[in-house]
């Protein structure tokens, strides 16, 4: 196989992984949201988001899989986001400790 | 033939033996493009959820807030339940889709002692109550829905639907190792300083403030009203909001207007319906406080002698509890 054909193969599955890492925290958060228990993957939130946005940005390096990777990055850009405001509004609106 | 027509020729005949690649290329697009669309699907079907959380904990912190509800929940039950305390780690507070729930414990002073009294769980909509839970551990439940006739404290000039003979013969047959706590209505407006002065070996727990309207339990659209009151003794409790108060009239006075914002709340809060906060805020702020009527508790020996007061006229016997005074 040519380098060109491995290196966009490779690419390719820096992109899907990215997705699908982002997708597998966001269904474990829905799961905690609906069920009302911590998610299994909450303790490793961000070594978890970490390598996804790394693959996600691995992935843009190519035409071709540039959309993969935006689409993981934005996954993990709203998981973040999704993970500051929870707990800076959820400070101020439980004044317990 | 030179050597380069060889060359060309012979790539020529490769690729003739090639087996294309093109049907495989086509397949492999369709199925990206088949998961691109499933993936793509179910980022937005697992987005909804998330984002309903934000928006109801932006709602909860920027719009209407948690803390408000819960100020309004927990000050109108000041108010407008005799003789009650909350405790502020009680408190338990969860959120749902666009939803908040707030549980809590809700105390009496029978005797020298804190008893629980009720737990109430409350759904809230946004700001909208939906749903109460009342879990009350009290033998004597005070009425919750007011008529102008059915309250345990009346005004000297308002009739009672209870026997308050048949009360006082109650408390006479208790024993001695007891402590009770007792609604007294008094004979005429006092100002709370001299009840306590003239009620001195016991308890006055809380205080009904006359605000106008209590001669007919009416207000002036004809609505009927509910009592309402201040705590009297010190709370100390963190989260009272009569803590370091310096005077709980003011407090009080205070506390209703910072309800009057939240009315309807307040009054799905309340097991008492109608508050009509404007009016009476107005009546306390030109004539000032003055009650008609007491919550006390002390020695069951003790709530017997206040019949010899002149100033009181009826009396309901509510919690009793063993001996617990340690004065």
């Amino acid at each position: 196989m040519e380098l060109g054909t491995i290196k966009n193969t490779v690419l390719h599955i820096c992109g899907w992984l990215s997705v699908v890492m982002g997708l597998i925290f966001l269904a474990d958060i829905n799961l905690s949201l609906l069920s009302g228990y911590d998610g299994a993957l909450s303790n490793i939130f961000s070594s978890w988001i970490m390598l996804s946005v790394v693959l996600g940005v691995i992935s843009t390096f190519n035409k071709k899989s540039r959309s993969l990777g935006l689409w993981g990055l934005g996954l993990s850009i709203y998981l973040g986001l999704f993970m500051a405001v929870i707990f800076i509004l959820g400070w101020t609106i439980v004044p317990f400790p | 033939m030179d050597a380069y027509e060889k060359l060309i020729n012979k790539a020529k005949n490769e690729s003739e033996f090639r087996p294309s690649d093109g049907p495989k290329k086509v397949k492999r697009a369709i199925n990206s493009s088949k998961w691109k669309i499933i993936l793509s699907t179910i980022t937005v079907i697992l987005l909804i959820v998330p984002t309903c959380y934000m928006l109801t904990f932006g709602y909860y912190a920027f719009g209407t807030k948690s803390t408000t509800l819960m100020d309004v929940a927990s000050k109108t039950l000041y108010i407008t339940e005799p003789n009650t305390t909350l405790e502020e780690m009680e408190f338990d507070m969860d959120f749902s889709l666009f939803s908040m729930n707030l549980a809590f414990e809700q105390y009496k002073q029978i005797g020298d002692d804190f008893y629980p009294a009720k737990h109430y769980d409350l759904q809230f909509v946004l700001n909208d109550l939906v749903e109460k839970n009342e879990d009350s551990k009290l033998e004597k439940v005070y009425p919750g829905y007011p008529t102008q006739t059915n309250q345990w404290i009346a005004h000297p000039k308002q009739m009672i639907e209870f026997d308050s003979a048949k009360e006082w013969r109650v408390l006479a047959g208790l024993p001695e190792e007891t402590v009770v706590e007792a609604y007294i209505s008094l004979d005429n407006l006092y100002r709370v300083e001299e009840v306590e002065t003239a009620m001195e070996n016991v308890d006055v727990t809380w205080a009904a403030v006359y605000t106008g309207r209590e001669e007919t339990m009416l207000s002036s659209d004809g609505d009927v009203i509910s009592p309402i009151g201040y705590p009297v003794q010190p709370d100390e409790t963190y989260w009272s909001p009569f803590r370091e108060s310096t005077s709980h009239e003011e407090t009080f006075l205070e506390m209703l207007k910072e309800l009057q914002p939240y009315e309807r709340i307040a009054e799905e809060v309340s097991p008492h319906k109608n508050l009509e906060l404007e009016e009476r805020i107005a009546y306390i702020e030109e004539q000032g406080f003055e009650t008609y009527g007491v919550v006390v508790t002390g020695p069951k020996s003790e709530i017997e002698s206040l019949r010899e007061l002149d100033m009181v006229r009826y009396l309901k016997v509510g919690e009793v509890k063993l001996w617990n005074w340690a004065r």
